[in-house]
């Protein structure tokens, strides 16, 4: 296969790589480009409980003193606050988006060692390979 | 109020009020979606960073410590809190106030027609 056509094959799976469910997705709206990410809740209260935890998290580190001073706060545990906000921290990384990033290097730089490397791209990059070696003996 | 008219405007309230979490069937346990806005790869990472700037802050009692780590603890701050307005389900607390609302005319209707017959 030519160079040509094997850049093509790469594209096309480049392509394929940026389709997937993983990673952050863009959105188009009128005014903005974004990216839109997911994190996963268990239910409603949940998703309240840890929007409470980050404020929380916010109101000891503008405290400054290691505990809430509020009444209201004083019965809650700053270890909880910050456990939940952690775990939605670990939630929040972009794991698909490494791991989209991770096949396309290894597309561009031909490493077809790659655990996860496109099966047809492999095939014909070690053809081609094979023939440019061939070429190289007959000279 | 008939069941099925009900029924209806229920699920109107729901498609048009929740918005912040979609369910998410994909696992085994059930859970929901909340999905939130980036401007890019990198702008999630520095949310990253000041989510974890800020637990640092918090949990560290000894603030010069703190000070050498994180000289800007009120910008990380910000920046979370600019985070949480994206999540506060205003949406959905409008649609428990709709709810509440309904129900009070369901059990008005009854009363009416209890009084009546």
């Amino acid at each position: 296969m030519k160079t040509r056509k094997l850049d093509q094959l790469k594209l096309k799976q480049l392509k394929k790589i940026g389709a997937t469910a993983y990673g952050l997705k863009k959105e188009v709206t009128k005014r903005h480009t974004y990216r839109s990410a997911t994190v996963r809740f268990g239910d409603h209260t949940d998703y309240v409980m840890r929007i409470r935890s980050l404020l929380e998290v916010c109101v000891l580190a503008l405290d400054g003193e290691g505990d809430f001073y509020s009444k209201n706060l004083s019965h809650q545990s700053k270890n909880s606050s910050v456990q939940l906000v952690i775990e939605m921290v670990i939630e929040l990384m972009p794991d698909g988006d490494m791991f989209q990033l991770e096949q396309i290097i290894a597309i561009l730089e031909n490493d077809t060692d790659y655990i996860h490397f496109p099966k047809q791209l492999k095939k014909q990059i070690l053809k081609n390979q094979e023939r440019y070696e061939k070429g190289k003996t007959h000279q | 109020m008939k069941k099925e008219k009900l029924i209806n405007k229920l699920l109107e309230f729901k498609q048009h009020h929740m918005l912040h979490l979609t369910p998410d069937n994909s696992r085994k346990r059930k859970c929901y979606k909340g999905t939130y806005r980036v401007n890019s790869h990198f702008d999630l990472m520095l949310l990253i960073i000041n989510l974890i700037k800020v637990c640092v802050v918090a949990l560290e009692e000894n603030q010069q410590i703190c000070d050498q780590e994180v000289p800007n603890p009120k910008q990380n701050v910000m920046e979370v809190l600019h985070f949480v307005i994206q999540l506060i389900p205003s949406e959905e607390l409008a649609l428990v106030d709709k709810l509440s609302e309904l129900l009070e005319n369901i059990e008005l209707e009854n009363k009416v027609a209890t009084e009546n017959s």
